[in-house]
């Protein structure tokens, strides 16, 4: 069979790939790191979401405080769709990213029926700042370590952490 | 249309090569990403966008109006598949040189150098 390029040609094209990819991985690490501002505003709203219990609100007003909640957070995750630049292919995901994903509604949900729990039996005042203060703390100092736990194998699995070999070492292998 | 499968000669050339694998590792990438990533000019972007999209390997999607108009590419199955299968066949024809290739090319290449 007549290949239209030799090896060495071939083994070129083949780590030519990886640059590209190389700076869409750059790209997802870089906004799993450093989308700060994002991260407050989504603390705030929950704050604020959570606090508001502390108004003894009718049943009404407090449907009507979780729907602005809801669309709060539905706006910036659009805000955020429309922001990003790439977005990565499903099939480079790994189980960390969904792992992610159940462990911030644990954290999140164990930490507000855990503040509750407390602030009931040590019959402390204004238990829902405490509850709303505690969960958002928990919140922030989860959210940073756990992105960089997803993303940090996506690189290496999808572009392995060899060095560059020649063509001659690769087919030695 | 057939299924192209092994050495594409339309992904082979580097730019093209390149596009085509940087929009591989992702769902979507907006153009001036693309451009940027590359280090191409919008001109030269646009061309190769177009000439891959003719041959059904990408699709461009506008989308928004006047400044905050966007453009998204986004790999086809039929890129996706057309990439898998050119990166096969590079990896073949490395894997095909086998020790022939291994211990001839250091040779030249020493030659080469004196």
């Amino acid at each position: 069979m007549t290949t239209p390029v030799d090896a060495e040609q071939a083994w070129q094209d083949l780590q030519r790939i990886r640059v590209p990819q190389e700076r869409v991985y750059d790209e997802v690490e870089r906004r799993a790191e450093g989308d700060q501002r994002t991260t407050y505003v989504t603390a705030a709203m929950m704050w604020l979401f959570l606090a508001s219990y502390e108004l003894k609100l009718p049943t009404w007003g407090s449907l009507l405080i979780l729907a602005g909640y809801i669309g709060g957070l539905s706006s910036l995750i659009v805000l955020c769709s429309r922001r990003s630049r790439v977005r990565l292919h499903r099939s480079r995901y790994t189980w960390r990213t969904f792992a992610t994903f159940f462990a911030g509604a644990v954290v999140g949900g164990g930490m507000i029926v855990l503040t509750d729990l407390l602030t009931e039996w040590l019959a402390l005042p204004y238990g829902n700042l405490i509850q709303a203060t505690v969960s958002v703390a928990a919140f922030l100092l989860f959210v940073g370590p756990a992105n960089r736990w997803a993303v940090s194998p996506l690189r290496s699995r999808a572009l392995g952490e060899h060095p560059q070999r020649t063509v001659h070492e690769e087919v030695r292998r | 249309m057939s299924t192209p499968s092994g050495f594409d000669e339309l992904i082979h050339p580097s730019t093209r090569l390149s596009v085509v694998a940087l929009l591989a590792a992702t769902e979507w990438a907006d153009f001036p990403f693309i451009r940027d990533s590359l280090s191409l000019s919008d001109s030269a972007l646009s061309k190769q966008l177009h000439t891959l999209e003719e041959a059904g390997y990408l699709e461009i999607r506008k989308e928004g109006g006047g400044r905050k108009r966007r453009t998204k590419v986004r790999l086809t199955a039929r890129g996706r598949t057309a990439f898998d299968g050119h990166v096969a066949a590079l990896r073949a024809i490395v894997e095909g040189a086998g020790p022939a290739a291994a211990l001839a090319t250091p040779q030249q290449h020493a030659e080469a150098g004196r």
